[in-house]
């Protein structure tokens, strides 16, 4: 009986948890080429997604599997359904695109209503930092109207999905922060 | 109009364009049945290349699918000239072969830099600024004049282009664009 305590004890230890991540923004954000270079360390130039992908990625001792789902304005009516049992919404930015982070922002404070994500936390990743207009993560965030988000668990994170900066960060704070 | 009605109308005009003889392929790489679009650039694109206008940035071209993104009037209005007209004139001065369909992605990469994001090839309406000597440089081929006997800038190879070794290349510089100081990779 003592024996089998603690093999229970030693596979919470040290059995992988398991997070299910949806990675939304509008489309040309970047989410393609962040879930890719996760996932392969490949930087890829993607055509557009139409409809999703999904991958795995092991990190710290977490399986995230990754619902990577386009995000053309007719595809942004499909997000909903991916929502059930979501952990963790990571919704990508393109910093460069002064033109429509009001839209980014329409697009996330909508999406947050749904009942099905009351659980969730958020990741945003202010994605083409190395771009020549980008706006800094403050500034994203200030557009994002992040700080009326009164009842969610989120952060931003600056990051470039061409060379992985930031990526992993991001990654850092699923981990501490999923329940 | 309502909105919904603006949606239909707009629409229908994209799918017009696209019949036209001068839409019926991609402006860059001429796969056959394009239907995405640069929309700041006015050229209809094949789902291919449209992924790689998005690489280089909403400030360099701004890409919209005809079938699955809601356009407004004035996005539309931009596209009525057509493939034909937008090559005519960012292609203006181009007297190497186009990439195909079969060229590897990274070969259509670097025509759509020279083309949309250099301007290398774009007609003299958009080159009557005075040449600073801090500009880019290009290559044309210019049967005509002899080659400079010592090339005063470095010469920049165009890596789409197939080499000619026979062809007399003569470096020339182009005019400076703000978009270019920019983009040092």
């Amino acid at each position: 009986m003592g024996n089998l305590n603690l093999k229970q004890l030693l596979e919470g230890l040290f059995k992988n948890k398991e997070a299910r991540i949806l990675m939304v923004g509008l489309d040309a954000a970047g989410k393609t080429t962040i879930l890719y270079k996760l996932k392969l360390d490949e930087t890829v130039t993607p055509v557009p997604t139409i409809g999703f992908n999904v991958e795995t990625v092991q990190y710290k001792k977490i399986t995230f599997t990754m619902w990577d789902v386009g995000g053309q304005d007719k595809l942004r009516l499909l997000w909903r359904h991916y929502y059930a049992n979501t952990n963790a919404v990571i919704f990508v930015i393109d910093s460069n695109d002064r033109d429509r982070i009001g839209e980014a922002k329409d697009e996330l404070h909508k999406m947050l209503q749904d009942s099905q994500l009351a659980d969730s936390i958020l990741l945003v990743f202010a994605n083409k930092q190395d771009l020549p207009n980008a706006m800094d993560a403050n500034d994203v965030k200030n557009k994002l109207d992040l700080l009326n988000l009164k009842q969610r668990t989120w952060f931003i994170q600056p990051c470039c999905a061409t060379t992985g900066e930031g990526l992993f960060d991001g990654l850092d704070w699923l981990a501490s922060n999923l329940k | 109009m309502s909105s919904k009605e603006e949606n239909l109308k707009n629409k229908r005009i994209l799918q017009e364009l696209l019949k036209s003889p001068d839409n019926k392929e991609c402006a860059d790489c001429n796969a056959k049945g394009p239907s995405w679009a640069s929309i700041n650039h006015g050229v209809f694109l094949c789902i291919r290349c449209a992924g790689i206008h998005r690489s280089l940035g909403t400030h360099i071209s701004k890409v919209r699918s005809v079938t699955l993104d809601v356009w407004t009037d004035e996005q539309v209005n931009n596209m009525r000239a057509g493939n034909r007209v937008a090559n005519e004139m960012y292609e203006a001065k181009l007297r190497q072969p186009k990439p195909t369909e079969s060229a590897p992605a990274s070969m259509i990469d670097q025509f759509c830099r020279a083309k949309y994001e250099r301007m290398l090839w774009k007609g003299d309406t958009a080159t009557k600024q005075p040449v600073p000597a801090s500009s880019i440089t290009i290559e044309t081929r210019a049967p005509t004049t002899p080659p400079p006997t010592k090339p005063q800038v470095q010469q920049k190879q165009i890596e789409w282009a197939p080499a000619q070794p026979d062809t007399v290349q003569v470096i020339q510089q182009a005019p400076k664009r703000e978009s270019t100081s920019n983009f040092t990779h």
